[in-house]
């Protein structure tokens, strides 16, 4: 009876924890089926409509718009569209009841703007100048792969320009510094130098406004556009599915390797992307030898005195400090004490503007490193309490050093738990967002710091980061579908790039465990 | 039956070259602890000695006092001279490393590196800076003939070491000592892990060795110390009680103490 009793207690705890599971992975799951839909929407394909709706006024309104998939609910639609006055996107929601036709429509193309800005129009028209003036042609694949060759040719030369003018500006802020008289020859035949380019730059860019795209808007209304200003000009509703999808990719291609625009309502999120790598990077190869030598210590070399046990104590406590605090304490001493001391020491010269003395990505992964420091710790104390003693013992008595033991033997032998380590502290630094805002995060930064100017690698500039990204799109994505979708997008990314790290991490710790696996002796 | 072998020079009349350690009122103390209270013998070369008595009576620690393994315990401390080759090793500027090339060890259980078979033979060699690919594998090779375990291995060599059986790996262990070419070997009960029929190959092996070095073995089996051994000491709760010709040892023993622990009333 009382057997039965028992196993039957244990029947419902079993049951218990069974349920337990699958609530846990089922919330898992939905929580990144959500994101994966969400996300996905901003690569999909909406049709082009003709909208004509009624206005409170009692006017009819009529547009050329994007119609969304919309879940605002069965009796509204959210239209796209775009305003020609202000020159921007615009996002609608009509009451199902005041629509008086949408209707998708081969006749209208879009057209997806450098900045971002989708434009729609029909009547596509093409203005190409030759030696006689501008002419009109009919938009055609033939008129616009044409353009497109002329286009790509006076861009060519732009570049060719401003790469030539750079050098010359940078030289003129130079003079301006040393020399006192404007009047100086040196300086007068730069002035003059710089005067020549910037008028072949105007030129260029003239001529490249002659290139333009005509077209009329929903309401009849003419407008034209430079088509150097235009990325693509689709007629969305006519391509076929095949088209669709390679569309897509495109755009998938476009998200990861563009900029974003209009105030990270659009575009791409490479800057970011850059961003957040970079940190992880150098962030890992900060901690990493940081906790590794301090577990070392700890485990190896510190007796089991006080000291000891004070400093156990400080780490596991560092791991409960909430990492806002962290942040705090980055932007007060690495960037306030450390970076000013640092500005103060070697760029005396460019003072009062600070280099290392304001939040930058060093700082950000120095931060980091701190913050992930007890995981990495603990993790390798571990690692290093499973190398059995009689292995080192056995190097001690061939003649090993204790250092040669713990190279040897102790760390290939602890080398799985210490990468486990480095993939907790990349989870945590990947998803960190709070500290980063303080430290050198921002929503846009106009250069990564990494580019072609000498030296190459800038670790003082602000940078920008895929979950900062998607705190900003939290702000935008209350009353525009698009960014929404973004920021859902943008949210996918950063755990792919966490699962894309962890993976790598967690094969290199199957490779290490299979080759130093002392336990199958 | 080497039993009764007779042939055997006495303890008190080796001459300095047939002395192989000298110990000298050897104390050592672990952790405050008393573990070895003024011990003094002379081991003498190219034979080999067993030591025997009740366990923690500190048969491992004199053999860790042989190659200073025992400052691996933090709070250690050794008094006395222990000489080999006209130096006292217990001195400060005794090279530590150096001298566990020069004597090595085997501990009771196999403790094979995980790594390849190659790889744990040439580890000593390594360390030294010897990477010469010829002859770290001719000294492989020398060290696992001389261990008895070549032509068992050698078509493995590359594979990890883990895959040997107790037995294989304790000889294992023993070639990667001998790849160092050690004047001394100490063995702390080398078979008490392995079945009889390893034990008895590695008791073979340990009389070819001996040709060459100089073998010192803690033993719980005292069958084994009488079959094998040339000279016997008994340790008593960490004082020598008695070190003499294996075959006087249990046959005769002077103290009643001896008599005491090999007639098994100390368990
Ligand atoms: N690290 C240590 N700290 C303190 N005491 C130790 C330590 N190692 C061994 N001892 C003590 O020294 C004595 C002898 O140990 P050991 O030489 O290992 O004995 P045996 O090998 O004869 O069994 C034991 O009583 C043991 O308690
Ligand atoms: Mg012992």
């Amino acid at each position: 009876m009382s057997i039965l009793g028992h196993s039957r207690s244990g029947f419902i705890a079993v049951n218990l924890s069974a349920t337990a599971a699958a609530i846990l992975s089922l919330s898992l799951l939905s929580i990144l089926m959500y994101i994966l839909v969400k996300g996905a929407s901003y690569f999909a394909f909406f049709p082009t409509v003709i909208a004509q709706w009624e206005l409170p006024s009692g006017e009819q309104q009529i547009e050329f718009a994007q119609q969304y998939h919309s879940d605002a609910g069965i009796d509204e639609v959210t239209l796209l569209l775009y305003n020609a006055v202000k020159q921007r996107n615009q996002q609608v929601t009509v009451d199902k009841t005041d629509i008086v036709i949408t209707q998708p429509s081969t006749a209208v193309w879009t057209l997806y703007l450098n900045n971002g800005s989708l434009v729609f129009g029909h009547k596509l028209s093409l203005s190409m100048p030759d030696d006689n003036g501008v002419n009109l042609l009919p938009y055609s694949a033939e008129h616009s792969a044409k353009a497109k060759q002329a286009i790509n040719q006076l861009q060519q030369k732009r570049r060719v320009t401003v790469s030539a003018l750079a050098p010359l500006q940078v030289k003129y802020a130079e003079l301006r510094r040393i020399i006192i008289s404007p009047d100086a020859p040196l300086y007068e035949r730069l002035v003059q130098k710089i005067d020549t380019q910037q008028r072949i730059l105007q030129q260029l860019d003239w001529e490249l406004a002659q290139y333009r795209l005509n077209f009329e808007l929903a309401d009849g209304e003419a407008e034209s556009l430079a088509l150097s200003n235009i990325e693509y000009i689709l007629n969305t509703n006519a391509l076929s599915w095949l088209d669709r999808v390679s569309f897509g990719a495109l755009k998938i291609w476009y998200f990861l390797s563009d900029t974003p625009k209009q105030g990270n309502s659009t575009g791409g999120v490479f800057p970011a992307l850059f961003g957040t790598l970079l940190l992880v990077f150098l962030m890992t190869f900060m901690v990493m030898p940081l906790g590794v030598l301090t577990a070392l210590y700890l485990h190896e070399y510190a007796g089991n005195n006080g000291l000891t046990i004070l400093l156990r104590t400080i780490i596991t406590n560092l791991a409960g400090v909430p990492s806002i605090v962290f942040g705090v304490f980055g932007l007060g001493l690495f960037v306030f004490v450390m970076g000013t001391s640092l500005d103060e020491w070697f760029y005396m010269d460019r003072l009062p503007t600070p280099t290392f003395g304001t939040p930058g990505i060093l700082w950000a992964a120095l931060t980091m490193a701190l913050l992930t420091l007890p995981v990495v710790i603990v993790a390798t104390e571990e690692g290093l309490r499973q190398v059995p003693d009689g292995l080192k013992k056995g190097a001690m008595a061939l003649g090993a050093t204790k250092y040669e033991m713990i190279r040897n033997i102790v760390l290939p032998i602890a080398s799985p738990s210490i990468v486990t380590g480095g993939i907790l502290a990349i989870a945590r630094a990947a998803g960190e967002v709070a500290p980063l805002l303080l430290v050198g995060a921002v929503m846009y930064a106009p250069n990564l710091p990494v580019d072609s100017t000498f030296p190459y690698v800038h670790l003082e500039r602000q940078f920008m980061h895929l979950g900062v990204l998607v705190f900003d799109g939290v702000f935008h994505s209350q009353n525009n579908i698009n960014a929404s979708s973004m920021m859902f997008a943008t949210c996918l990314l950063l755990i792919m790039v966490v699962l894309v790290l962890n993976s790598l991490a967690s094969w290199l710790r199957f490779k290490l465990k299979k080759q130093y696996d002392w336990q199958s002796n | 039956m080497k039993l009764f072998n007779t042939k055997r020079t006495s303890l008190k009349k080796l001459t300095p070259d047939q002395i192989a350690v000298d110990i000298e009122s050897l104390s050592v103390r672990l952790n405050q602890k008393k573990v070895l209270k003024k011990i003094s013998m002379r081991i003498p070369a190219f034979s080999i000695t067993s030591v025997i008595g009740q366990s923690g009576c500190g048969k491992t620690t004199l053999l860790n006092a042989m190659n200073r393994m025992n400052e691996i315990i933090p709070d250690h401390q050794t008094t006395g001279q222990i000489w080999m080759d006209g130096r006292d090793i217990n001195q400060r500027r005794e090279n530590v490393s150096s001298l566990r090339t020069n004597v090595g060890m085997v501990f009771q259980r196999p403790n094979p590196f995980p790594m390849s078979i190659y790889d744990n033979v040439s580890f000593g060699l390594k360390l030294q800076n010897k990477n010469n690919r010829r002859q770290l594998d001719d000294a492989v090779e020398r060290a696992l003939i001389n261990a008895a375990l070549w032509d068992e291995v050698k078509q493995r060599l590359h594979e990890p070491a883990g895959i040997l059986s107790g037995g294989q790996q304790q000889r294992l262990m023993i070639a990667r000592a001998l790849a160092l070419k050690p004047k001394i070997l100490l063995l702390d009960e080398p078979t008490s892990a392995l079945d009889p029929l390893a034990t008895l190959f590695i008791e073979e092996l340990m009389q070819s060795l001996k040709k060459h070095t100089t073998i010192v073995m803690v033993t719980h089996n005292m069958q084994q110390a009488a079959r094998i051994s040339d000279y016997t000491a008994f340790i008593h709760k960490g004082e020598l009680v008695e070190f003499t010709n294996s075959d006087k040892l249990f046959t005769n023993p002077k103290r009643k103490q001896t008599e005491d622990y090999i007639t098994g009333r100390y368990g």
